[in-house]
């Protein structure tokens, strides 16, 4: 089911979407929070801007927090650990598509 | 008297026109400046402009593209940085490094007004201020923070409040603290005492601890630091703080649990317990126990304890009167969910998205994540942090920490202080910019 609503989200994505799908509209419930540290687009960050980077770049990064050991992890260790692969692929695609 | 009447609409254009000319000290690089253009759907009044009033205004603005009339009331011409201040009362940072401007958040069109309210009706979304203005908005949102209950200390009366500092709402109490640190001989005691939890900012105040410690090793290695906890333990990073004060601080700080401040004697410097105990000293650092600001008692928000508001957690909207919001300190926790900068931030965005939908005649949300991260400074270039993922379902219509996510490091690091500041540049500018 969830994979459906994810097709359904990725054909009608654009910049004006309304529609409330998972994590409402624009994937604000997912997305925004982000931005406290990473910002929105455009703006410049100590953390890296997540908005215009290439989909694999971003899941692969995003994974890559999450196989981190705790000795080693900083704050994106343990903050990555609460997403799902399917949140990661909808953050991908969301952040790379916006810019 | 010459009560003026002001409603929503007229006081936008009104005081944009009045502050417009005012310079940005915090300034993203793309703004949403476009109002007038689009079709307005709605007004907001927030009641506060700490970190959640900031953050709510700032994307209300940005995710409406312009299209809601905001109004933010703040008592203050400046915003002053609760985090961080630690760093200010030992000499580490200045005191303009805490205090920011609201004026990029007026150059997006949103009306700051530098006043207090006195009134919230909450039925009828109004509120009304000290200076006689009456406004009305489709969402009220009460972000005002917490009051401090010194009646709940004896002794602790207005004459006391002024040489027994708390310095635990930001502005002029870190910089009078400060003094109080600079004139204490080598060989002074300074006593913290902490509430009990819930309350602000869970490590803060054994952060200042550490940096008083970190600042009397260096200049004052005869004195020490007296933590008086009322609680049972330490409230937050407790091992990485234990570690810390053993290894680095153990001739400058003493840790005492379950002393709960009932009195004070600021003549003598002593502070008692719940138990008769006394402890003297030469600085008295009292933060008494915390409750949501009395303006949210007045609007009759306050469900818990006689102290916090409980809210909806799919919308941030009061339990009691859906159409008004409550953010940040004032709030019923969640579960495991601090009061802190970070956290009041999340729930800004939470609340600009749940009001953008309903004025724009849609469902909010169902389903998020928000996230909190919490620096300490145990030095002034070594940090630590606890950081924690929240989960909102609406079948249970609660959050709550997901399990396996979150943490703390293994240690203090200078690179950890290196993104501490980073933090908080990066929140001043999401909040303020």
């Amino acid at each position: 089911m969830k994979n459906i609503f994810f097709v359904a989200f990725l054909v009608t994505c654009n910049i004006t979407i309304h529609a409330a799908g998972p994590y409402g509209s624009n994937l604000g419930g997912l997305t925004l929070p982000c931005a406290t540290c990473h910002g929105l687009p455009g703006e410049k960050n100590n953390a890296m801007n997540l908005y215009g980077i290439k989909e694999e770049v971003f899941f692969d990064k995003f994974k890559s927090f999450q196989l981190r050991s705790d000795k080693d992890g900083g704050v994106m260790h343990y903050i990555s650990r609460a997403y799902s692969d399917d949140d990661i692929r909808r953050m991908a695609t969301y952040f790379a598509e916006k810019q | 008297m010459n009560h003026r009447r002001y409603f929503i609409s007229d006081a936008g254009a009104l005081l944009s026109s009045v502050f417009l000319s005012s310079c940005a000290t915090l300034t993203s690089n793309k703004k949403d400046l476009s109002l007038n253009t689009r079709k307005n759907i709605g007004s907001v009044v927030i009641v506060g402009g700490g970190f959640a009033g900031t953050s709510l205004a700032r994307y209300l603005s940005i995710l409406s593209r312009g299209r809601i009339t905001i109004t933010m009331i703040n008592k203050s011409k400046l915003f002053y940085s609760c985090p961080m201040s630690n760093l200010v009362l030992t000499g580490n940072k200045s005191a303009e490094y805490l205090s920011h401007e609201f004026s990029s958040l007026v150059q997006r069109g949103i009306s700051v007004l530098h006043d207090e309210v006195t009134y919230i009706d909450p039925i009828k979304k109004t509120i009304r201020t000290l200076t006689g203005k009456l406004i009305q908005a489709d969402h009220l949102v009460v972000c005002p923070g917490i009051d401090l209950e010194f009646s709940a200390i004896d002794g602790f009366d207005a004459v006391a409040q002024r040489s027994v500092l708390h310095a635990w709402q930001g502005g002029t109490q870190t910089l009078a603290l400060r003094r109080r640190l600079l004139t204490l001989s080598d060989g002074g005691v300074f006593l913290i005492s902490i509430p009990p939890a819930p309350y602000r900012c869970p490590p803060g105040p054994y952060e200042r601890a550490s940096l008083v410690a970190n600042y009397f090793k260096k200049y004052k290695p005869k004195s020490k630091v007296l933590v008086l906890d009322a609680n049972p333990d330490i409230q937050s990073k407790k091992e990485l703080f234990v570690s810390t004060w053993t290894e680095k601080y153990p001739d400058n700080i003493e840790y005492i649990s379950d002393f709960e401040v009932k009195g004070i004697d600021p003549k003598r410097g002593i502070l008692i317990s719940q138990f008769g105990d006394k402890i003297k000293g030469d600085v008295l650092n009292v933060i008494p126990p915390n409750s949501s600001a009395k303006i949210a008692h007045q609007a009759d928000l306050v469900t818990d304890n006689d102290r916090w508001c409980d809210v909806n957690w799919r919308s941030m909207e009061s339990v009691k009167y859906p159409g008004v919001y409550v953010l940040g300190d004032a709030t019923l926790s969640a579960e495991k969910m601090p009061k802190s900068a970070h956290m009041a931030n999340q729930h800004s965005k939470i609340a600009a998205l749940d009001i953008i939908a309903k004025l724009d005649g849609k469902e909010g949300l169902t389903d998020y994540k928000i996230v909190n991260t919490c620096y300490s400074f145990v030095d002034e270039i070594r940090a630590i942090f606890v950081s924690q993922v929240y989960s909102f379902e609406l079948k249970t219509g609660t959050v709550k920490p997901i399990k396996g996510a979150g943490g703390l490091p293994s240690e203090p690091s200078v690179e950890l202080g290196r993104q501490a500041y980073n933090w908080a540049e990066k929140i001043w500018l999401d909040s303020l910019g």
